[in-house]
């Protein structure tokens, strides 16, 4: 659904990508993660084609994003992290932007306006910044894009409609659709993201399932740290209440993962999950 | 779904743009109905009849209300916060630039024409002159129409800069123009001085009458074309063109 070979982009002098590639199927709500300034939102940005690679290739539903064709843009939403709505109505919004998505739908529209509590009458631009991305969201998922692109979409939202964005994202799912979701926020959105590619450096470093993931990796924690050197110990690190450690272990099967601690690792030791994942064992 | 150019696409667009700028169309004509109250008021106490003054109302409210309002034609399209919005509406770059350009051209001077013959019918009505001039504008006045196609070469202009430059697209595109007429006056002095060495004295005539200056005259009348077709053509293709290259890295 996306292909992206050898991408290379730059701001100015400063390079973003080099070489990257990723390649994400239909069906998944794909987690992108990475620390501040690693390309995330650029990434975003370049599949929807609001920027152009500087060479590579990206291909999304089948297309080069940087065309911009309608019916490319038709099937493609994104929420970006910084968010402006004009100062008209919900009503006027959807009047004047609903007709250009042909598989838009106005009763999840209003379903999901129900849901996030929107106040109908109001204009947008006076709406708080939780408020506007839920109506972002709602708007998005109604126009039935196949792309879902969402930057930092838990950011600014309150813990209630957190956990209704993660039933509303399960619920909008479907076979032909992918949904990518860029953030920082692992704990909000955890659950809902599988596989998990992880940026750094512009690379990938991690591009893998939960399940492949948990196959070659188990977490423990415990009130004491490990001890440093034990057999298969990949990581370490203090935690509240305790310490966690992740292992090398090809039968760890369906123990608990945590994504924060995940992360660490990988951004810890690029070379290991490299290693890891890529040969199916040895760190 | 059409990946060409598609009509109703466009008039979709043209709809939102109209949707999106209708508070700021009322506050505006609000103030040039105050203007055709406060300025013949103002203008009672000179020596002026009233005579044409709805005329020059109308051309200076078209050139600037026009200009201005087509200079921030594209400024969704420069914002850091709006361009994304903008880009990923699903219609064609030229469908989008089209939409823009009927609204500040076509819109914007059929609705000054017929708010400016509402406005002088109320005006001459109520004698807000002073001086009753009896004169209606009419929507078909002849000088108003001369005049409309100096506006379009204009508003070509602004447009081109409102695609082009990311901010202050008013002020970049008056100091652009100015120094463009700069340059080419100093070319033209140049040429002028040049043609003036080489030629007097040459028994060339320099009334005009000689003809030597034949081509010249041919040379007016392309001129004209270039001014009145071609530049406004260029202009609105070079902005097409720049809204097709836009990326959000581009946004201020």
């Amino acid at each position: 659904m996306v292909e992206i070979r050898d991408l290379s982009f730059s701001y100015g002098g400063s390079r973003v990508f080099a070489g990257l590639g990723l390649s994400l199927r239909p069906g998944t709500i794909c987690g992108l993660l990475g620390v501040n300034g690693a390309g995330k939102s650029t990434l975003l940005k370049l599949v929807a084609g609001l920027l152009f690679a500087e060479s590579g290739t990206v291909q999304a539903l089948g297309r080069n994003p940087a065309t911009r064709e309608p019916s490319f843009l038709a099937d493609v939403f994104m929420l970006s992290e910084d968010l402006y709505l004009p100062s008209v109505t919900a009503r006027e919004y959807v009047a004047t932007r609903a007709p250009f998505y042909p598989r838009f739908d106005r009763v999840r529209l209003e379903r999901y306006e129900r849901e996030f509590e929107l106040p109908p009458d109001k204009l947008l631009s006076s709406f708080s910044y939780g408020q506007q991305k839920k109506f972002l969201l709602a708007f998005g998922l109604a126009t039935g894009a196949r792309l879902v692109l969402l930057d930092e979409p838990t950011n600014g939202l309150d813990i209630p409609s957190k956990s209704l964005f993660r039933r509303v994202i399960a619920e909008a799912l479907a076979d032909d659709r992918v949904f990518v979701i860029s953030t920082h926020q692992v704990r909000d959105l955890g659950a809902l993201m599988d596989p998990v590619v992880i940026l750094h450096q512009g690379r990938v470093l991690l591009d893998r399932t939960l399940a492949e993931i948990g196959a070659r990796v188990r977490m423990t924690h415990s009130g004491s740290p490990p001890p440093q050197g034990a057999p298969g110990l990949l990581f370490s690190e203090q935690a509240v209440g305790g310490y966690w450690a992740v292992w090398q272990d090809s039968n760890a099967g369906e123990g608990p993962l945590d994504l924060e601690v995940l992360f660490n690792t990988v951004v810890a030791r690029p070379d290991l999950a490299t290693s890891l994942f890529a040969t199916g064992g040895a760190a | 779904m059409s990946d060409s150019f598609d009509v109703n696409r466009f008039v979709l667009l043209t709809r939102g743009d109209l949707v999106r700028n209708y508070r700021a169309v009322l506050i505006v004509s609000a103030v040039l109905a105050l203007l055709t109250v406060l300025g013949p008021a103002g203008l009672a106490y000179t020596s002026y009849t009233g005579i044409g003054f709805y005329r020059f109302f109308f051309i200076g409210a078209m050139f600037a209300w026009g200009t201005i309002a087509t200079s921030l034609a594209f400024r969704d399209m420069h914002g850091r916060l709006t361009n994304a919005q903008f880009l990923l509406l699903p219609a064609t770059a030229l469908e989008k630039t089209l939409a823009r350009l009927i609204v500040s051209t076509v819109f914007l001077v059929v609705y000054l024409l017929l708010l400016t013959s509402v406005l002088s019918l109320i005006g001459e009505a109520l004698e807000l002159t002073g001086r009753s001039s009896n004169e209606w504008f009419s929507p078909f006045d002849r000088v108003a129409w001369l005049v409309i196609p100096h506006y379009l070469v204009v508003q070509s202009v602004f447009f081109l800069g409102a695609a082009w430059f990311r901010k202050m697209h008013y002020v970049k595109t008056l100091l652009s123009v100015a120094l463009l007429i700069t340059g080419l006056s100093v070319v033209s002095a140049v040429l002028g001085w040049l043609g003036w060495q080489t030629w007097n004295g040459a028994g060339v005539n320099f009334d005009g009458s000689d003809s030597f200056f034949v081509p010249m005259r041919w040379l007016g009348e392309i001129l004209k074309i270039a001014y009145y077709a071609g530049l406004p053509l260029f202009c609105w293709y070079v902005a097409w063109l720049r809204v097709k290259e836009t990326q959000v890295s581009h946004g201020v």
